[in-house]
């Protein structure tokens, strides 16, 4: 395909220097795409903010109400307890997962016998489907013939009713989400520690730096933006969970007693089952204000905290 | 490949596609073939293999009539095709819970008109079924193949507990004393068998989740259709769930809950019931029929009674929901006169009605219908019988159905496992329905 110049030929023949002719550059290559982009997620994207001030049920043109779905939602319990239930997962699964996907990176850093083989295992669960996940796990929790409480027995613990127990419900998720992270953290991890020279710990080792000290001021910093990155990408991942809970409390959503109702669940239960469109679309954009607000806020603050290789500091 | 290249085979794709459709419309045009879809939430099995011989029937009588079936028991699908404007032209329900929902809101064609134009007597169907199609005084679908529900218990167990087997409980009292010597617990709270589990099945056999039927069995009701008005913390259902709740006190609620989760899939041989390890359940006749197939040896042992009724309510033995597969025509339907005329054909036919609930376990949704043989079993009896009593109730079609079903058995569950109180759990219910209701 020819490729576009426009300085040279449009200035000899006197025209106009540069011409918008879309049909002929990249445009063509990307109006499918383009097209399903904006029938599919923009407009979409832009009704569920219009539907978000409306009563819509689907099967009724929509009544505008105003704000009064977001004044509703404040005085909602189960949304209280959505959101509480979610924040339960940032806070707690976020950190476990980076700790824990670091840790395994640290110990595989160096090859060792069979380092390869422990990679891959702690990696499978990212390329198992999540609702596949989801159901080995549900046998996993099986109070009776379940694997963990038979693992317990060994040791005399008694066994525990895992997703069937208000209090278990919400950690065994987690347990079972950190699980499916700490592979992907751990691959990630491990690229960032590459990266980091050696020529630095050598130098430390020449001042006397123990390996506590390596971590704390050499790897730790440079891993910065890797750490970063996770943190983002893993809050959006938790502020949005959805499949695996929905998979383990098919028959009830937000079973036992609400402990698994996470936001996102409780936005498709007003959806599609109790057909208040307008009140999950309140919901959804709610949602985006937060997590907007958090990576913003954390996008601030790393300016302070994080250090880019090759940045120079006043 | 150049830019013209791909308009190209862009466009004579289209003109071969073209040329395809038109044909195909050509073709329909000549024979005057009435297409017709339907969604059916049988699902697989020998239930859809029953359906298809129903349609093929039909398509012999009605030459010219082609219905295409496909099992879709997701909802909230044929809820988005309806609102996309591209319904079938019949859907089958598998249970009425959202019917009041749909119809409140104009997805559902009313029979009404249908029903005067091909003068049918909606007299010739057992009634306690048709209140569930019934919206605001409106009929939105015939009935098919009714069910209900009654206690079925094991009369082996009940020999082992030291129990006759065949003296049922009759009082909700009974049942109790009964099921708690039908019970064994290990040490540890572990339980190894389970006289009756109030919650079980709940949902899985249509029912909302049981509270609701033994809200009724205690003389109580969810909504007053005189002063439309909503009654989940009547006496009588707080009452209802504090009795469910004493048998999870007695063992322990994590105990209970548990036994409930680490139980095989419902009407599989791994199913609390099937298995041996539940003595009493709250269930309906198919679950004979799975028996059966699951596990023969247990079959006979299997005694069916009315569910019983608290002590000095024996009037209200025998309580239960009913409800029906509805037949439904959406709003958009293609051909609703021609979708009108199978479901007439489908629910009306005394022949097609014995063969299906033979094959099924399910009730005849016709008050007369030739002899087959589950109806003269004595076990089936009871469900019939029950179907055609004053103790027949259906969830109140409404345009929250859904909503309050998933908040009762909400509720249900706080207070089984002991997060709230019977009376708390039935006065926040009645409250957060009360506000959905209004807006």
């Amino acid at each position: 395909m020819p490729v576009q110049q426009p300085i040279s030929h449009a200035s000899e023949a006197g025209r106009p220097r540069w011409r918008w002719r879309p049909w002929r550059g990249p445009l063509p290559f990307l109006l499918p795409w383009l097209i399903g982009f904006i029938a599919l997620t923009i407009i979409p994207l832009f009704l569920s903010l219009y539907w978000s001030f409306t009563n819509y049920d689907m099967l009724q043109p929509p009544q505008w109400v105003g704000a009064s779905n977001y004044v509703q939602l404040v005085h909602d319990p189960l949304f209280r307890t959505s959101v509480i239930n979610t924040s339960f997962m940032v806070v707690i699964g976020v950190p476990a997962g980076i700790v824990l996907g670091l840790g395994c990176a640290l110990l595989l850093r160096r090859p060792i016998r069979g380092s390869a083989l422990y990679r891959g295992a702690i990696f499978v669960p990212a390329v198992v489907p999540s609702v596949a996940v989801a159901v080995i796990w549900i046998w996993i929790f099986n109070p009776d013939y379940g694997l963990l409480n038979a693992a317990l027995g060994v040791v005399h613990i008694k066994p525990q009713g895992w997703l069937a127990s208000p209090s278990l419900a919400k950690p065994s998720l987690l347990m079972l989400l950190v699980w499916e992270a700490v592979g992907q953290i751990m691959v990630l991890m491990l690229a960032g520690l590459k990266e980091i020279p050696g020529e630095l710990y050598e130098a430390a080792s020449l001042d006397g730096a123990k390996p506590l000290q390596h971590f704390r001021y050499i790897t730790f910093p440079l891993l910065g933006p890797v750490l970063f990155y996770s943190l983002i990408v893993w809050m959006i991942f938790y502020l949005q969970f959805f499949t695996e809970a929905f998979v383990a409390t098919a028959q009830d959503l937000g079973e036992p007693v609400n402990s698994t109702l996470f936001y996102s669940i409780y936005i498709y239960q007003n959806a599609f089952q109790f057909l208040k469109m307008g009140y999950a679309s309140a919901m959804a954009w709610i949602l985006f204000a937060v997590t907007m607000i958090i990576t913003v806020t954390l996008f601030r603050l790393q300016r302070r905290f994080i250090f880019y290789r090759g940045e120079q500091r006043a | 490949m150049s830019i013209r290249l791909v308009t190209r085979s862009l466009v004579s794709g289209a003109v071969i596609l073209g040329s395809l459709t038109s044909a195909a419309a050509a073709a329909s045009a000549g024979a005057k073939v009435v297409n017709l879809t339907m969604w059916q939430q049988w699902g697989g099995g020998h239930e859809e293999a029953a359906l298809d011989k129903v349609i093929k029937e039909y398509e012999a009588l009605n030459p010219g009539v082609r219905i295409t079936e496909t099992p879709v028991t997701n909802s909230a699908k044929i809820l988005t095709a309806i609102s996309g404007g591209t319904p079938p032209d019949i859907v089958d329900l598998g249970t009425s819970l959202e019917v009041g929902e749909w119809a409140s809101r104009g997805a559902l064609l009313p029979m009404a008109p249908y029903i005067s134009s091909s003068h049918l007597n909606t007299g010739v169907y057992v009634p306690a079924a048709l209140d569930a199609l019934t919206v605001s005084g409106q009929l939105y679908g015939l009935p098919f193949m009714d069910f209900d529900v009654g206690l079925l218990y094991n009369k082996t167990l009940f020999k082992q507990a030291g129990l006759n087997p065949n003296d049922p409980p009759t009082t909700t009292q009974q049942l109790q004393s009964d099921a708690f010597k039908l019970t064994k617990q290990e040490a540890n709270g572990r339980i190894t068998q389970l006289g009756f589990l109030p919650d079980y099945p709940g949902q899985s056999n249509g029912q909302v989740c049981t509270l609701e039927d033994m809200g009724w069995d205690f003389g109580g009701q969810w909504y007053n259709d005189k002063t439309h008005s909503i009654t989940a913390d009547a006496p009588q259902n707080i009452a209802a769930l504090n009795y469910e709740a004493s048998f999870y006190k007695k063992y322990g609620a994590s105990n209970m809950a548990n036994f409930e989760s680490s139980a095989g899939a419902y009407l599989t041989a791994n199913d609390p019931f099937e298995s041996g390890k539940l003595a009493m359940v709250y269930d309906g006749p198919w679950a004979l029929q799975y028996i059966e197939a699951n596990r023969p040896s247990l079959a006979s042992e299997i005694g069916v009674a009315p569910f019983p009724a608290p002590a000095g309510m024996s009037s209200l033995r025998g309580t239960t929901f009913i409800d029906t597969n509805p037949q439904v025509i959406p709003r958009g339907a293609s051909d609703p006169s021609a979708a009108f005329a199978f479901i007439k054909w489908e629910t009306t036919s005394p022949e097609v009605t014995a063969t299906f609930a033979q094959l099924v376990a399910n009730l005849p949704q016709l008050k007369k219908v030739p002899s087959f043989p589950l109806a003269n079993d004595s076990r089936f009896r009871v469900f019939i019988n029950e179907a055609s009593s004053a103790n027949a109730h259906v969830w109140p079609p409404l345009p929250y159905s859904t909503e309050y079903g998933v908040r009762l058995c909400q509720a249900q569950q706080s207070a089984l496992l002991g997060t709230t109180t019977a009376a708390k759990a039935m006065g926040s219910l009645q409250t957060t329905m009360e506000s959905s209701a209004s807006s």
